[in-house]
């Protein structure tokens, strides 16, 4: 078997690389005339296209099945569970990172029998924590698809590395005379030192070689800000914990912006709150549409982008910061009461209280920002500052005007775009790349897929996966780990950005040897131990001290005098009514670079419970105005049509820039603006990502790539269906412009409270939740699932429970595409999402409370429940589901004859069926993505979450190996494993010393439809706010006592 | 008893024209023995073609998956439970016919009941496609029967699912006797008087040997009797445990204790609509038939729909009061989403069909009307319907958890299945007709006798206008 397989993986590699090795090659001829005497002779004469084509469909599939199981290149370091060396069955983790909004994260791949399945956070790692985000989770599936580019291409057709290397060092020689004056490179935020490294060394070759950076979500605004306010670009890293109020302006530092998953649990260690303590940290968020930190705020504002400036710099002006600027506009009465006790509140906090602005805002709002921190005297406590963690610091926007206009002066010959880059999708409208790069006459793309800029150059190269390759890159802070490849490369021809670079340098490289020799070069350490420090830091996932050093920081003048920038409200024509369009990043495809990602296009987002799309957002006022909402049949009846749902088609035109899209109301969203995400109305993106969605750079600018005025907004007469996982109730023709609450709000399904009340009665009595509702049911038999450690105090059973505290939970969706990925579920793509057949097992749980113009928006992710008196198990006809000894609901697939009475009577509806066969994949690559430890469900049957039950048995295994009892905290399950606010425990009930244990003895610990008297083991705490008593703290004290 | 028949007789004649016992056999037997009227192709044709597409919509169904239809999570069963549910309650008329009605003694019930009891099994067999087929892995459903293995493995005995498999299958079986055993000396003349071979030797298998002797006669008797016994119960109980599939759950708009009458209730009158929307054009289509399914008896049927539809309404009633009564959220919800949510027009349409359209059936002269009433049988149809519909839709859409609600939509291979049952349902009456004397012979002319010629002397019979001519009773296969 192994022999067959060296041998196919040799022919395999023989066919692929070269056809004229293929030609030529005389063994080929001799194997072929004993196989085949009567086809030798054509073949041997003349290869044709067709031929060509089928001898390398079938390589490329023995390529593909070659690349299971071999080792990765260079000595890998693994980070051993038991036993130390490779075992079948039993899993190793290897420390790596990949880029998540653009800076590393670190994290640990499971790697099974030389195939990675899961990312799970690295715990040593300054961004992750032992955490992640659902991004990073996905990132897996990208490493598997397969759609990625396998080969190398010259004007799309198959060409080997070996064509290439020959025609750009034609091309290279012809710039050398001239110093490489035609040579630009274009690459993203690069944070890699060695590929940076490579550049320069580029760059030194032909000095007159430019390099540009361009990424579409940058960090430009932050550095201008920070040179605006300090004299230089400094990256502003917050210190969360020591905030106890925190103003936070049109930034998603707890999900978009880079160091997210680290603030994240900073921000929860300030806010999670048990029985006896009586602080908690306050935020306070003003922005246009909800996002992930907005729908987490104590004091939410939903307000324009382009007023934040205003009302920062009120909010200076009553702090008396040191700060002088020219801002236009007026605030409400509502923004300027808000100002007023967020000042105040601010005022109150001195050196622990902070304010943050957005990636979005212009940099004069940053730097109103920092002299308001800096009068606060929370420079060094809550923020600090440190030089830019990218190896060549750049303004993104400033490098693409540049790279525009030297292609559109002709002075480009060679471009060469490298790891990913697409211009022709995601640079702004403006600067018409589409157009330009056909003008070059050497252009190079390198990239994981032949993407809209692919398709545009004369050459396309295959680039590995960050998870094949060695690789270097810094995280938001600086740090730097070291990419330890999890896998050989799938796909052979693939190269990184770094061999490329290195290859173009003329010394080509394997990528450890190439990394290795940069940081022995670097002086990582000193030569005699470097050995012993890089293999520390390849097994940690973290290189020591490489991060940046926090910078001394002063405001450059005092008073800071800026000039804010003055946005055109007027509409150009004054019988139109024009409105502000604000851009954001995707929730989940970022920029639209995972868009082929098929777990991220099917995890709603966090916001909008929409998947697969993008739409226009906007409130539920300007949608009415706009005349797009529908009628409802009678004015008693609500209208199925709705409620099923589908949105509206508006055109947005501003300055003969058009584009189509879908509106869609959406509750605390400011009025007369809409925000339009990026990343999606991709035209070659792959099977997955090409088509979803409307493609919103067709409207950004270079000049304003986050904000734009004077949109005028015409609505069409056509529908798009909309793929979301929750039925929506904002538009009820009932409910005259309020949220449509009356079916949720007298269930006993979320206990809230505000933290005065907390303060006065920790269990919240007398919420309506508490009462009537959650009463212990008398009865005589023995409590079940405990007894047996009072008899049996040193073998008692396990009684796995979980207890989920909403109170940190920010809806961050990690946890959902951690159990995707962990329980090998399927994706069922849109359509199936709207019939309502998703199979996700972990749902997030979004209700809005109070008025449509600015709710308060509560989450709870909802695994199965574990019910003790499951409902389900009574009506199961074949006993497929059935209860555990240690209380588990436990699901037997090969016993399920899909009835779905099952689902039909859980009362959380947390049951996922298998309509079709999802689990069927066209493509073998992705058959390697499925962890080993867990069965793929087929047709007809029935699923659900059993608190990841392969992990208790493998920690079972563990401990009776050593004759113990499993320890507390040595279960994790996934969706525990990758939250970044530590909200999810999970352990064993019997034990008291447990975590979890303790987590349910808390006065607020609750249960969700207590009445029911099912028992689940999934039990909650209470989401406690803490808004101001002068703000929102009164009204909303009465709203949740209903 | 039989004072108050007779009485009754007089005003409500249970036989039309000139009878004798033999121009009962004749007229009765000779309707699948003589040319069948165009009609019958065409209705035949059109019922093997809904057949065949019932055929291959279940083909398609075990072939792709359950995910052809509209069903989804919350929403879980969809079209197949309803028309489960549906055919059940059509197939209870014809035991309630055969059994309670011979029980209560009603003399009418005779000329009906062969035909009710045929519509009861194919209808049952409609029926049963539903749940064996609405299972994710069909195949497998076997699982369901207590079939001994050696993993010791059973069913789950507490879930109502498995008490259907059973009430279901006993009813089928119990249906299948109960006619088959009335059928016995019909197909005794059928044999005698048959003019072909084939027909000779089938009708002679199927008849057992019937001999006509008077032990035959005591002994099919006695049998026919127990076995209306033993059916009296199931009527009951079939569609109490098919209510139980709901009552058990604890789904607000399933957990209701007054499924299982509201459900046999229901079931009673969906049966009797079902027997006039068949008989009304029958009897258009085989005139022989006027004579013994009388203007009266439609009369009585219109009569038990309206009984019937009264208990049902009181039902939907006794819902709407729960709901209130109960001061629980969930109940209360479920009454204002059944009325003004999303669904609101199935259940307006519910209450219109079955709540306000049986009205009519108080006036003598719609009940007279074959028109009318045919109209307002498919209507109940539709209602009952709907009925089931509501039920299981309207609770399952919005449950306990709003973030789980969700929206049901059939798909067109749903309607592709629920027409085909019909298809074949039309199918199979048609063939019926063609093959099987569609009234019980021997009953009608044992009640003729009783009626007219019984050991209480003569009756009112001579002042009826159908005054028998023949001496005596004549048996059978003459």
């Amino acid at each position: 078997m192994e022999a067959t397989r060296k041998e196919t993986q040799g022919a395999g590699e023989q066919f692929w690389r070269s056809l004229s090795e293929l030609e030529q090659s005389p063994e080929f001829e001799e194997i072929l005339k004993r196989e085949f005497p009567s086809q030798a002779a054509p073949l041997g004469d003349f290869v044709s296209r067709r031929q060509f084509l089928k001898l390398m469909g079938a390589s490329m599939a023995l390529a593909g099945l070659s690349a299971c199981g071999y080792k990765p290149q260079g000595p890998v370091i693994s980070r051993p569970k038991t036993p130390t060396d490779r075992t079948v069955g039993v899993s190793n983790y290897y420390a790596t990172a990949v880029l998540t909004n653009g800076y590393a994260i670190g994290v640990l791949g499971r790697v099974y029998e030389g195939r990675p399945v899961k990312l799970e956070g690295n715990p040593d790692h300054p961004t992750s924590l032992g955490a992640t985000d659902a991004i990073t989770q996905a990132q897996i599936l990208d490493l598997y698809d397969p759609d990625r580019s396998q080969t190398v291409l010259r004007f799309g057709r198959p060409e080997t590395w070996r064509a290439f290397e020959a025609d750009v060092q034609n091309a290279l020689g012809q710039q050398a005379a001239k110093g490489g004056a035609g040579i630009r490179i274009l690459t993203g935020r690069v944070v890699s030192p060695s590929l940076a490294a490579q550049i320069q060394k580029f760059l030194q070759t032909y000095p007159q070689a430019k390099w540009y950076q361009y990424e579409p979500v940058n960090r430009d605004n932050v550095y201008e800000g920070a040179r605006l306010a300090f004299g230089e670009w400094l990256n502003p890293i917050y210190r969360l914990r020591n905030a106890k109020v925190i103003v936070a302006l049109d930034s998603d530092f707890l999900y978009t912006e880079p160091g997210a998953v680290r603030y994240a649990r900073e921000f929860a260690d300030g806010r999670r709150i048990r029985a006896g303590q009586t602080e908690m940290n306050r935020l306070y968020v003003a922005e246009p549409m909800f996002t992930v930190t907005g729908m987490t705020a104590d004091e939410h504002l939903p307000i324009r982008s382009s007023k934040i400036a205003r009302l920062l710099y009120e909010i200076a002006r009553l702090l008396g910061a040191p700060v002088q600027a020219t801002v236009e506009g007026e605030l409400t009465e509502t923004e300027q009461k808000w100002a007023q006790v967020a000042a105040g509140d601010l005022a109150a906090h001195r050196g622990e209280s902070l304010v943050i602005v957005g990636e979005a805002q212009p940099p004069a709002v940053h730097a109103i920002a920092h002299a308001i921190n800096a009068h606060l005297g929370n420079l060094g406590k809550t923020v600090v500052f440190t030089a830019p963690p990218e190896e060549k610091p750049v303004l993104h926007m400033q490098d693409i005007k540049q790279l525009a206009d030297d292609l559109k002066n002709n002075a480009v010959e060679v471009l060469i775009m490298l790891g990913g880059v697409n211009p022709a999708y995601n640079a702004p409208a403006d600067l018409n790349f589409k157009d330009l790069i056909p003008k070059v006459p050497f252009s190079v793309h390198h990239g994981m897929y032949v993407d809209e800029t692919a398709a545009l150059c004369v050459w396309h190269l295959p680039e590995s996966h960050p998870f094949e390759t060695w690789g270097d890159v810094r995280a938001f802070d600086g740090t730097v780990t070291i990419q330890q490849p999890l896998i050989f490369p799938l796909y052979p021809n693939t190269r990184s950005a770094l061999e490329v670079m290195a290859q173009l340098n003329g010394a080509p490289g394997e990528t450890f040897k190439l990394v290795q020799d940069y940081w022995k070069q670097a002086k990582l350490a000193p030569d005699a131990q470097f050995d012993a420090v890089w293999r520390k830091g390849v097994h940690d996932g973290v290189l020591p001290r490489t991060a940046k050093p926090v910078t001394q920081v002063a405001l450059k003048q005092t008073p800071l005098i800026v000039q804010a920038p003055i946005y055109e409200l007027a509409p150009v024509q004054a019988s139109v009514k024009t409105y502000e369009l604000r851009f954001a990043p995707d929730p989940t495809v970022y920029d639209g670079r995972f868009a082929n990602n098929a777990w991220l296009q099917e995890l709603p987002k966090p916001v909008t419970r929409v998947c697969w799309d993008n739409l226009a957002y906007m409130s539920l006022k300007t949608f009415e105005a706009l005349g797009l909402r529908r009628k409802g049949t009678w004015a008693f009846f609500e209208d199925a049509s709705f409620v099923k749902g589908d949105a509206p088609i508006v055109t947005l035109s501003v300055n003969g820039q058009a584009m189509r899209v879908a509106a869609y109301p959406i509750p605390g969203h400011a009025d007369d603006c809409i925000t339009l995400h990026l990343g999606y109305g991709r035209t070659r993106a792959g099977e997955k990502g090409s088509g979803a969605g409307f493609n919103a750079y067709l409207l950004r600018t270079s000049d304003s790539p986050w904000i734009r005025t004077g949109v005028e907004v015409v609505p069409q007469a056509e529908r798009y269906p909309v793929a979301r996982t929750e039925e929506h109730h904002l538009i009820d023709t009932r409910q005259k412009g309020d949220i449509h609450l009356d079916s949720t709000q007298h269930r006993p399904i979320i206990l809230t409270g505000l933290l005065e009340e907390f303060k006065q009665d920790p269990e919240l009595k007398n919420k309506s939740h508490r009462k009537g509702y959650e009463w212990k049911h008398p009865t005589m038999y023995p409590e079940r699932w405990t007894y047996d450690r009072y008899e049996n105090p040193d073998n008692y059973r396990y009684a796995w429970a979980m207890v989920i505290d909403p109170t940190v939970c920010t809806g961050c969706s990690a946890c959902v595409t951690a159990c995707q990925a962990e329980n090998n579920i399927p994706v069922v793509g849109k359509e199936e999402v709207m019939r309502g057949r998703e199979m996700l097992w972990l749902r997030i749980d979004r209700y809005f409370k109070g008025k449509a113009e600015n709710p308060r928006v509560y989450q709870m992710p909802i695994p199965c429940m574990q019910c003790e008196n499951a409902p389900c198990e009574l009506v199961c006809p074949v006993a497929a589901t059935v209860h555990d000894h240690e209380g588990l609901n436990a699901m037997v697939y090969n016993r399920c004859v899909g009835t779905r009475y099952c689902s039909n009577n859980c009362p959380y509806k947390v049951r996922r069926f298998n309509y079709y066969r999802y689990s069927y994949m066209k493509s073998p690559v992705l058959h390697l993505l499925q962890n080993p430890d867990v069965t793929v469900r087929g047709r007809g049957v029935m699923e659900k979450c059993t608190y990841c039950v392969q992990r208790i048995s493998k920690a079972r295994i563990l401990a009776k190996r050593e004759n113990r009892r499993i320890r507390d905290g040595e279960v994790v399950t996934a969706c525990q494993q990758a939250c970044p606010t530590q909200a999810i425990v999970f352990g064993d009930l019997n034990d008291p010393q447990s975590r979890v244990h303790q987590m349910r003895q808390q006065p607020h610990n609750f249960t969700i439809l207590g009445e029911l008297n099912a028992r689940p083991r999934t039990t909650y705490l209470a989401k406690i706010d803490n808004p101001n008593p002068e703000l929102s703290g009164a009204e909303a004290s009465h709203a949740t006592d209903h | 008893m039989q004072q108050t028949i007779k009485a009754e007789i007089k005003e409500f004649p249970l036989f039309e024209g000139q009878q004798t016992y033999e121009r009962i056999t004749d007229q009765i037997t000779s309707i699948p023995m003589e040319r069948h009227p165009m009609a019958w192709t065409i209705m035949f044709g059109l019922g093997l073609i809904g057949a065949f597409a019932l055929l291959m919509a279940l083909v398609y169904l075990v072939a792709v998956g359950l995910g052809i239809w509209g069903i989804n999570q919350p929403v879980a069963w969809g079209f197949a439970i309803i028309n489960f549910v549906w055919w059940i309650g059509i197939g209870h008329a014809g035991t309630l016919i055969s059994a309670i009605l011979l029980l209560l003694r009603q003399a009418w019930r005779m000329s009906i009941n062969r035909f009710a009891e045929a519509m009861t099994i194919f209808a049952v067999m409609c029926a049963g496609i539903f749940p064996l087929f609405h299972t994710g892995r069909p195949w497998v459903a076997y699982w369901l029967f207590p079939i001994p293995n050696w993993l010791a493995m059973w069913p789950q005995f507490r879930s109502p699912l498995e008490w259907d498999v059973w009430a279901v299958s006993t009813y089928f079986t119990v249906s299948v006797l109960f006619w088959y055993m009335g059928l016995i000396p019909d197909l005794a003349k059928m044999r005698d008087r048959a003019k072909s071979q084939i027909s000779r030797v089938l009708n002679g298998i199927f008849a057992l040997g019937w001999r006509n002797s008077a032990i035959h006669w005591l002994r099919w008797e006695q049998a026919y009797l127990l076995l209306a016994g033993l059916s009296t119960p199931l009527v009951l109980s079939v569609h109490s445990i098919v209510s139980l599939d709901f009552a058990i759950s604890i789904v607000p708009g399933w957990h209701v204790t007054i499924f299982p009458p509201y459900f046999v209730a229901g079931a009673i009158f969906s049966g009797f609509a079902m027997v006039l929307t068949l008989v009304i054009p029958f009897r258009i289509l085989y005139p022989k038939l006027q004579d013994y399914i009388t203007m009266n008896h439609i009369d009585w049927m219109a009569k038990v729909m309206l009984a019937t539809g009264w208990i049902v309404f009181y039902g939907y009633l006794c819902e709407m009061f729960f709901g209130w009564y109960s001061g629980n959220q969930f109940e209360q919800f479920l009454v204002v989403n059944r009325f003004f949510g999303p669904y609101w027009a199935a259940y307006w349409a519910l209450i219109f069909c079955n709540g306000i359209v049986p009205q009519l059936l108080w006036s003598p002269k719609i009940r007279q009307n074959l028109l009318a009433l045919f109209i307002i049988s498919i209507i109940v149809n539709i209602g009952m319907w709907f009925e089931r519909f509501v039920i299981v839709v309207m609770s399952l859409h919005r449950d306990f958890t709003p973030s789980a609600w969700g929206m049901y939509t059939p798909t067109i291979n749903d309607w592709w299945l629920y027409l085909g049952t019909i298809g074949f349902f039309i199918m199979m009456m048609f063939v019926f007709a063609r093959f099987i004397p569609m009234l019980a012979v021997a009953e009608l002319k044992e009640l003729w006798y009783k009626l007219y010629h019984g050991h209480n002397g003569h009756g009112g019979a001579h002042t009826h206008k159908s005054k028998p001519t023949a001496p005596a009773p004549q048996g059978g296969g003459q």
